[in-house]
């Protein structure tokens, strides 16, 4: 496992033109190890920023990410090592996909860091496992995949580098129901059986709720809370104040306390809220 | 420095040059372009200097916009002026060193390249791409190639496709920087090897792009289908183009101002040759 | 006569053979009312975006025919009248906007349609202002966020002046607030501008909103009611890979529990939160005289 470390992270776009922007300023922020990390924030709040700085994608401003305590921009050769630690997986990853064939794709990352083909075609089974890629398409060009499916090789492909710390930006964007379950599903049964570090950046706070240990919500730049999700979601107020919405459970455990109902509003899953409203109805007997 | 890239970006303003009929615009550049492979000395050159001055003046664009326009450029103008220095003979022989020789008249001509190229990309950034909007300019290429129609050229499709591709630019550039990131973070190495290695590690990128490409082009013609887009035939357009007395005279002075440089080039010579 | 109506529809990809088994559309029988507002909802690959495009004749389709107040979508002279009335907004907003600058991009379709400059000005700045995006008129549209782009793009349909919008999940690649946004704009066309509308989505809380949802499953039309009669059946919508809204969820396990035991019958497809909160309020009340009686 390794630890992630932002100290007095600042960035620039376009620096020094007519553009300029500062995207965070003066980010502090460990992230816990061995956990599901729901970043979350508004459009423009710097979520997808901090991403892309946190494997030498983009380069901090001012200040410095450490991966156990080594500065990842220190030396420029350096860089392939630190994408072999922290896989980053971009929105809508489908559209990265250029191999002839699903198998090739997804082996992609891991040969580019050397990996032996034994090495290879374990790692693209397990990948395949947790992101639930069948064996019939591994044959198959990705092209002929849904958007879906497509979708699950990309991730396969970053999960296959065999990364100490997983990053996904928004990785059920644009999928249904079913398509949001499997990949946050299958995302955390690889948390929980690898006991990596997974982070992800998601705008659903239900999907949140349901998938993430801990919380970081950004605002404006800069890092506006940092808690486990039960903390998190019983400060509702807080949320408010960070522009995002609560899950519609909470909103409805809220009113109900208002309305006098002895139910605690830090609820945030429908099962939780099932089993809170049973107990203090039995409770009352 | 795919970001350096601002073709087909328009500034929004309300200059002298914003305002200007498109066409009388193209006009204007092209002769630009003209005059400026027909300056041939040192009074011609400063003259055209001043008036590049002049005309970012009065278009009002930002300085460094238009600098990090000319970033790309900056190779070809470097080559260009090494090339000159050292490879021009001439009377007046400056240093010798070995087999290298430069005279004046090298300096002095690599120094005119680089004035000229500049001048052409600025020059024609000012009078068109930064301050004429991709409508317009198809607008203006329409109607200056009207008459082509008469012989059964496409003029309507090809102004077009022109500010079709000019509308997807920025998207496809954006695109390009997103899916090298992408491939990156899967330890795609793009900055090492020889030639044949860097080529070769370009294809990650290209085949996403161009797959990309296609399904751009596909949605966006049914997007255009359903917005009842037939082709040139029929069609109206909101903005005219209507040339004003004001657009008239300023074809008039730009002429007199531009057609100046034949003036000049008969000045007589600092530097003999030259 | 409807606006649009379906009558035995069937749409296959692959032209070379055709047959049930391979049919993104099979058999489909359903009308669009003039100014309803209907939500298709699906998962991905159930039909629902083929059935969209069938409906303004971007597809034909392979056996019965659509109906667009009568013109069927099949003859090729009835196409610019088809789709000057009904209009259609696409997924991904880069891919529908023509020009660099937001007023010029609302102005192609009227000017497609030849319609007389003046009266183009007049149709553009009144549907920026219907899309609120007067501000932005003279924007590059690459500038602007997800959902203010997608705006655009509906002031472009708006101002060919349709009596019918489809939005082929136009909602699907924006963030919450874009969501909201276009979700608003949509409820108003439908309200203020007498627009009828069909959205397409698999977003439940969008569904919600319209007056009748149409469920499709493998290519076929399974369920067609309001969205209080659709989200009744929970299991049912589960089973085809749909959620419910988290409220309706949640009353739905509450009468199933065995700990309750069925202290109060709630409602099905109860969706938003007020009403929710009412019946549970019930279930502790029965709680409190049922005590009082023992």
């Amino acid at each position: 496992m390794a630890v992630l470390q932002f100290e007095n992270v600042s960035y620039l776009y376009g620096a020094d033109t007519p553009f300029e922007k500062e995207a965070l300023k003066k980010i502090n922020l460990t992230f816990p190890e061995g956990k599901i990390i729901g970043l979350i924030g508004h459009t423009g709040s710097g979520k997808s920023t901090l991403a892309q700085l946190m494997n030498g994608i983009l380069r901090p401003t001012a200040g410095r990410v450490l991966l156990d305590g080594e500065d990842i921009a220190a030396e420029k050769g350096k860089l392939a090592g630190i994408r072999a630690r922290v896989g980053l997986v971009f929105q809508y990853p489908e559209y990265q996909l250029f191999e002839e064939t699903v198998e090739k794709d997804i082996a992609f990352g891991p040969k580019n860091l050397g990996k032996s083909e034994e090495e290879i075609r374990a790692l693209t089974a397990e990948a395949c496992r947790f992101t639930g890629v069948t064996e019939d398409q591994l044959s198959k060009s990705p092209f002929e995949l849904s958007g879906g499916q497509k979708r699950r090789v990309a991730i396969a492909g970053v999960m296959a580098m065999d990364p100490e710390i997983l990053v996904l930006d928004e990785p059920a964007a644009g999928l249904d129901p079913g398509g949001r379950e499997e990949i946050f599903g299958g995302l955390r049964s690889y948390q929980r059986e690898k006991k990596k570090t997974v982070i992800l950046i998601s705008h659903s706070m239900e999907d949140m709720a349901r998938y993430a240990d801990e919380i970081v919500i950004m605002k404006n730049g800069e890092v506006f809370a940092v808690d486990t999700v039960g903390h998190i979601f019983e400060n509702a107020e807080l949320i408010r104040q960070a522009g995002l919405e609560l899950p519609q459970i909470t909103r409805l455990m809220i009113l109900l306390q208002q309305k006098g109902v002895p139910v605690s509003p830090g609820v945030h899953t429908v099962e939780d809220a099932v089993m809170e409203i049973c107990t203090q109805w039995k409770g009352g007997m | 420095m795919l970001k350096d890239v601002t073709l087909g970006q328009y500034f929004p303003g309300n200059s002298f040059f914003h305002r200007l009929d498109p066409r009388i615009k193209i006009i204007l550049m092209l002769l630009f372009v003209v005059v400026t492979f027909f300056a041939a000395n040192l009074v011609s050159f400063a003259y055209l200097v001043v008036l590049l001055g002049v005309m970012i003046a009065v278009s009002r664009l930002r300085l460094g916009v238009l600098l990090r326009g000319l970033k790309p450029i900056m190779v070809i103008a470097i080559f260009t002026a090494f090339i000159n220095i050292f490879w021009t003979k001439g009377e007046a022989l400056l240093v010798q060193f070995g087999f290298i020789h430069i005279y004046a008249e090298g300096l002095w001509r690599a120094l005119f390249m680089v004035v000229r190229i500049v001048s052409l990309v600025l020059g024609t950034s000012v009078l068109l791409s930064y301050t004429t909007t991709p409508m317009e300019l198809t607008d203006a290429l329409e109607s200056l190639l009207s008459p082509l129609k008469k012989i059964r050229v496409p003029v309507h499709e090809f102004a077009m496709m022109m500010s079709l591709a000019l509308r997807f630019v920025p998207t496809l550039v954006e695109e390009t920087e997103k899916i090298i990131n992408a491939q990156k973070a899967r330890g795609a190495d793009f900055e090492s090897g020889n030639v044949l290695q860097r080529a070769k590690a370009l294809i990650p990128v290209l085949i996403p792009l161009f797959v990309s490409a296609f399904r751009r082009a596909t949605e966006l013609a049914t997007a255009m289908e359903c917005r009842c887009y037939t082709g040139g035939g029929g069609r109206t357009r909101m903005n005219q183009l209507k040339l004003h007395a004001k657009d008239v005279a300023g074809l008039l002075v730009s002429l007199f101002i531009l057609t100046a440089v034949f003036a000049f080039n008969q000045i007589p010579l600092p530097f003999g040759v030259l | 006569m409807p606006m649009i109506q379906c009558e035995n529809v069937s749409f296959c990809y692959d032209t070379e053979n055709i047959d049930e088994k391979n049919a993104a559309v099979k058999n489909i029988n359903f009308s669009v009312e003039r100014g309803s507002f209907v939500a298709i909802l699906g998962r991905n690959g159930s039909g629902k975006s083929t059935l969209a495009k069938l409906l303004n004749g971007i597809l034909v389709p392979n056996s019965g025919r659509v109906l667009v107040e009568g013109m069927d979508t099949a003859e090729d002279e009835n196409l610019i009248p088809i789709r000057k009335k009904v209009g259609m907004v696409f997924q991904n907003p880069d891919n529908q906007l023509v020009s660099n600058i937001v007023e010029e991009d609302i102005a192609f379709g009227p000017e497609n349609l030849g319609i007389d400059p003046a009266e183009i000005r007049k149709r553009v700045d009144r549907a920026l202002e219907i899309v609120n995006m007067t501000a932005f008129k003279k924007h590059a549209p690459h500038k602007l966020s997800g959902g203010q782009k997608q705006r655009v793009a509906i002031a472009g349909i708006l101002a060919m002046k349709p009596e019918c919008i489809l939005f082929d999940e136009s909602t699907s690649m924006l963030d919450p607030q874009g969501r909201a946004e276009i979700m608003q704009t949509i409820r108003k066309l439908n309200r203020e501008e007498n627009i009828t509308v069909v959205i397409i989505t698999h977003f439940m809380n969008e569904a919600a909103m319209a007056d009748r949802v149409v469920v499709m499953d493998q290519g076929s039309i399974v369920r067609d009611g309001t969205p209080r009669e659709i989200f009744s059946q929970v299991s049912f919508l589960h089973s085809i890979g749909l959620d419910v809204p988290q409220v309706t969820e949640l009353l739905h396990l509450l009468s199933e529990d065995p700990a309750l035991s069925g202290a109060v019958s709630f409602p099905e497809g109860v969706m938003d939160e007020e009403e929710a909160a009412e019946w549970i309020v019930k279930l502790f009340k029965a709680r409190k005289n049922g005590c009082t009686a023992i």
